[in-house]
Order: C-alpha cells, then structure tokens, then sequence
C-alpha cells in the first residue's frame, strides 16, 4: 500500500516537472516537436508496413529531442546565477590582473624568485 | 579602452578555473564561452573592472599600460605570469613589499650580481631584511 503511495506520488511529481518544463521550451523547439510528433501519428496512422518498422526509432528520437531541450533549457536559466558566483568567489584575483607589472608576476615565477622563497 | 576588459577576462577566466573549488554536484552546467554569454551576463563579469576604473582615475594609465603588457606577451609568458600570480595570492603584505623591492632592484642587475644578491638575501637575519628593505623599497 504504501509503496503504491509513494509510486503514485511519484508518478504525480514527474509529471508535474514535466508539464513545467514542456513550458519553458522555445517556440522554435515547441513547433519541432510539434511537427516531429505529427510526422509519427501520420505514420502510424497511414498502416504503411514500411513506415510502422521506423515508429520506435522516430518515437526515441522524440524523446532525445524533447530531454536534450529541456536539459538546454535548464542549463540557460541556471548561468545567470552560476557566473555571479564565480564573480563573487573570485573578485579579488580579478583586480590582481591589472594591479602589478606582468613582467612582475613573470619574475614571481622565475628560478631566481623560486629561489628567494619568500613565503 | 575596449582592450582592457576583454583583455581582463581572457587572462582572469583561466585563472579561476583552476582556483576555483569543484563544482557543488556533477550535474553543474559548465559555463559558456565569452562569446555565447548574454550581453547582461558579460557586464556582470566585468563589473569589477569597471568599478575599479571608475573609482580610482589616478589608476587608469597604470592599468592600461599593464593590460598592454599583458597583450603584447607570449603565450608563454602570459602562462609563467598567471603561475606568479597563483603565488602572489598566497604572500601576506610583508612578502608582496619583499617581493615587489627584489623585482625593482634585480631587473637592472647582471645575472652575476643577482645570483650575488639571491645569496646575500637567502644568509640575511629578519632585522637585516628590513634593513635592506628600508634602503631598497619599491617606489
């Protein structure tokens, strides 16, 4: 019984993700889809032997569309977030760029400097 | 002046990929190249820059001629100088005085007279450091 819960609840969330996701598609990608799915009814529905053998494979493609958009989509909407935190976990390093000679740092790097072991 | 941020990032990018921690779980996107970041996320980027350039404006020429410097490298050396950096970071004040006054005296020496100098650093007491720091600091 209660694992039957805990299907159904599952069952309910996946769903859920997915209505979302199906939403934040491009027009571009929803039209595709859109056009890839009626190309696989119309296949089914026209009993072509020939074109049945092919209703699998185009159906997996379907689904590799559909995931592989929805997996671009999620990607987009994370990198705002992720680049401010790059910014915030190194805004000091970045001011270092400009802050000493180039052919300061050079030197930092060189046998001679190595051999001073300042630190 | 558009040389200096891109100039900035292209050196400032690399770097932090490899002082950066690992990413919280695998499934972390990786962040694009400069050229597919948004126009915002582009300003987010260089928002460092640009405040620093717009606070300090007697630091623009020094800043320009270095981002110069920077362009004008090899490869090579642009490498051996984010290595310098990577150990700059990890100096405390006193170190980086140290450091900027032996870069300032050593670059117009021979090779002789700074392996001379390497030598009379590496035999100098702390009380004889500062002394020669006091003589010999960078401008």
């Amino acid at each position: 019984m209660n694992g039957s819960n805990r299907d159904d609840r599952f069952d309910a969330a996946t769903r859920q993700q997915h209505a979302i996701a199906t939403t934040r598609l491009s027009a571009r990608t929803q039209a595709q889809l859109q056009q890839r799915r009626r190309a696989v009814l119309a296949a089914q529905s026209s009993g072509q032997p020939s074109r049945r053998h092919f209703g699998w494979p185009i159906a997996a493609s379907f689904a590799a569309v559909l995931a592989l958009a929805v997996g671009l989509q999620v990607r987009q909407q994370s990198a705002p977030s992720t680049a401010a935190q790059v910014v915030a976990d190194s805004g000091d390093e970045l001011d270092t760029v400009l802050d000493e000679n180039p052919d300061f740092y050079v030197w930092l790097a060189s046998s001679d400097a190595n051999a001073l072991a300042m630190e | 002046m558009r040389l200096v941020p891109t100039l900035v990032l292209a050196l400032w990018l690399p770097c932090c990929a490899i002082a950066a921690p690992p990413p919280a779980s695998p499934s972390a996107p990786a962040m694009p190249a400069w050229e597919q970041l948004t126009p915002a996320q582009q300003a987010l980027l260089l928002a460092p820059v640009r405040e620093r350039w717009n606070e300090n404006p007697g630091e623009r020429e020094r800043m320009y001629q270095h981002a110069q410097r920077w362009h004008d490298m090899t490869p090579g050396q642009r490498n051996r100088a984010r290595s310098g950096m990577r150990r700059w970071h990890h100096m405390d004040p006193q170190q980086r005085e140290e450091a900027r006054a032996l870069f300032g005296k050593m670059r117009t020496m021979s090779p002789e007279q700074r392996n001379a100098l390497r030598d009379q650093w590496k035999a100098m007491t702390p009380e004889q450091r500062r002394a020669w720091m006091e003589k010999n600091a960078a401008p």
